[in-house]
């Protein structure tokens, strides 16, 4: 099979279009970067990461991600899927994102901005609500679009950050899991896309033996375009609550984003976010944060990016931001510029 | 199909954050403070005698450092101690808890004094000292004392702290205030015995 180039960086910025599935994908992450709540200043390798397809027969697939970056290689994803059943269900088991919202289930590809909102990377890990376990999902028969999913998850990993975290626990119970509920409804009506998603996820912490971290979220998106080649927009916000029980206490917070995705045409695209992270409340007089204790006020970062993709394959993001409050002392600000390629064994006239 | 569900609502009910959390271990007790004499004899020989003892306590503590991912972390989990404590002439207890305690491999255990008032007289002479110094007298004790999810998390501790018969020793109540306050803490630091046990079971 001849290799080709996919398209597979156009549609990435309108959340409401279909992605291309490529087999056996490389995509690399080039960043430029500079000022403060960037990562580390100057050249860095962002991400590589290597794409794994497989299917078996009707009823199975595999799908595995590879990444890697100049400091260490992980598996971002690898899970078995048992799709084609009744009720458009899929079942799903290993290493994967969680049907959560809307940018969670985005890997660093498909997402309008370099780095992801700051209310998955505090309240769920580094790379967002990443979980081993099991997960359903289910369409009810209405109208418009009802699924329904389900999870049930290790209280432990990357992405369990309020839950168990990365810390190696026995486990002795059912209340040693993190359970995940939600349904996301889809209203399509001509070009215009639709979605209300609202979740929750039911999880131990680590402050106590029998202590608990529950965070409920809400997401709306609302897309536009009808072709590719012409003016579209997308316009997200996704919005979370935390409660995290902690010794003789209920630690809340908040945590959300909202952006606004704006396509010229094929190779254009301009897109503002904005990011915020709440204060920890609690009892007046004891509110120490164990996760944060130096991020427990207010946080609001605002992001502007614009993304060029002269080829079908690359795509270049120059993004600025303004980072206030939270760990913050003074305003800061930074800004990545970032080249992405793709490459996939697959010819695009397949995809 | 409606046993799953409920079965299913039940533990995600029983695991959602509503209520206080808890810790790795719910401590109470009973805190005793012991003092047998109240006679003395100061520098100047001079017979004289305490009539009343007045204890108060920050808190007790344990202390210890515990195994954290990357690697350890001392924690000091406190437990406050209510009311005053006037040890002579009888004994003195009062009963702590319940409080919910962190995890942690404790390997000590401190009862730390906020407030003494010392009354009694010398001769004819009443004196009364008034003693609190900053951050506490701390008697310690050594403990072998692990809270973790592995062990039974309901702990009874009985406490007894036993002032030493020497409280006054060296102390002449109606000379330097301050001289004499010191010498009372050095001699509460020196000889005073703090003696702890405690017992576990489950929740």
């Amino acid at each position: 099979m001849r290799a080709r180039i996919l398209m597979i960086l156009l549609l990435v910025t309108l959340p409401s279009a279909a992605l291309a599935e490529p087999e056996n994908p490389v995509w690399m992450g080039v960043n430029a970067a500079a000022g403060g709540g960037v990562g580390n200043d100057g050249f860095n390798l962002d991400f590589f990461q290597l794409g794994l397809n497989a299917g078996y027969g009707d009823h199975f697939k595999l799908d595995g991600i590879v990444k890697s970056t100049t400091d260490e290689v992980a598996l971002q994803a690898g899970y078995i899927s048992v799709v084609d059943l009744p009720l458009d269900m899929i079942i799903r088991t290993g290493l994967m994102r969680s049907h959560l919202g809307v940018e969670n289930a985005r890997y660093e590809t498909q997402r309008a901005f370099v780095d992801a909102p700051l209310a998955l990377t505090k309240f769920f890990g580094p790379d967002g609500h990443a979980v081993v376990g099991g997960d359903l999902m289910l369409t009810i028969p209405t109208p418009w679009t009802l699924r329904l999913f389900g999870a049930l998850t290790a209280g432990g990993g990357a992405g369990q950050r309020s839950a168990y975290g990365t810390q190696a626990v026995e486990v002795e119970g059912l209340r040693d899991f993190s359970y995940q509920l939600g349904l996301e409804n889809v209203w399509e009506v001509e070009d215009v896309n639709i979605t209300l998603d609202l979740h929750g996820v039911f999880a131990p912490n680590n402050t106590g033996r029998t202590n608990g971290t529950d965070i409920f979220g809400v997401a709306l998106t609302l897309g536009w375009r009808p072709d590719i080649e012409e003016f579209g927009f997308a316009l997200e916000t996704e919005w979370f609550v935390r409660r995290r029980q902690i010794i003789a206490d209920v630690l809340q917070d908040m945590a959300g984003w909202a952006q606004l995705v704006l396509g010229f045409d094929e190779q254009w695209s301009l897109a503002v976010r904005y990011d915020h992270t709440g204060e920890v409340s609690g009892k007046p007089d004891v509110v120490i944060d164990p996760l944060d204790p130096l991020d427990d006020e207010a946080r609001h970062r605002i992001q502007l990016n614009v993304g060029w993709a002269p080829m079908p394959f690359a795509r270049l993001r120059l993004t600025g931001s303004v980072d206030l409050g939270g760990p913050h002392e003074d305003p800061v600000f930074g800004g990545y510029l970032q080249l992405e390629v793709g490459y996939t064994t697959r010819p695009a006239e397949e995809n | 199909m409606r046993a799953t569900i409920a079965l299913l609502m039940s533990l995600l009910l029983a695991g959602c954050a509503f209520g206080d959390g808890r810790g790795f271990a719910t401590i109470d007790g009973t805190l005793t403070v012991e003092f047998s004499q109240d006679e003395f004899t100061t520098p100047g020989g001079a017979e004289g005698e305490l009539d009343s003892l007045d204890i108060s306590f920050l808190e007790l503590q344990l202390e210890g450092d515990t195994a954290v991912e990357g690697g350890t972390e001392h924690r000091n989990s406190v437990l406050p101690i209510p009311g005053t404590f006037d040890p002579v002439d009888r004994t003195s207890s009062a009963a702590f808890g319940p409080y919910e305690v962190d995890r942690g491999d404790y390997s000590q255990f401190n009862a730390v004094i906020n407030r003494l008032v010392v009354g009694g007289k010398v001769g004819d002479e009443t004196f009364r000292l008034e003693i609190a110094p900053e951050g506490g007298i701390a008697i310690k004790a050594q403990a072998d004392l692990p809270v973790n999810r592995e062990r039974a998390p309901a702990i009874t501790i009985t406490a007894r702290l036993i002032l030493p018969d020497n409280l006054m020793e060296a102390v002449d109540p109606l000379g330097d205030e301050n001289a004499a306050a010191a010498q009372i803490v050095a001699n509460i630091m020196a000889d005073g015995i703090l003696d702890a046990t405690w017992v576990r079971k489950a929740d």
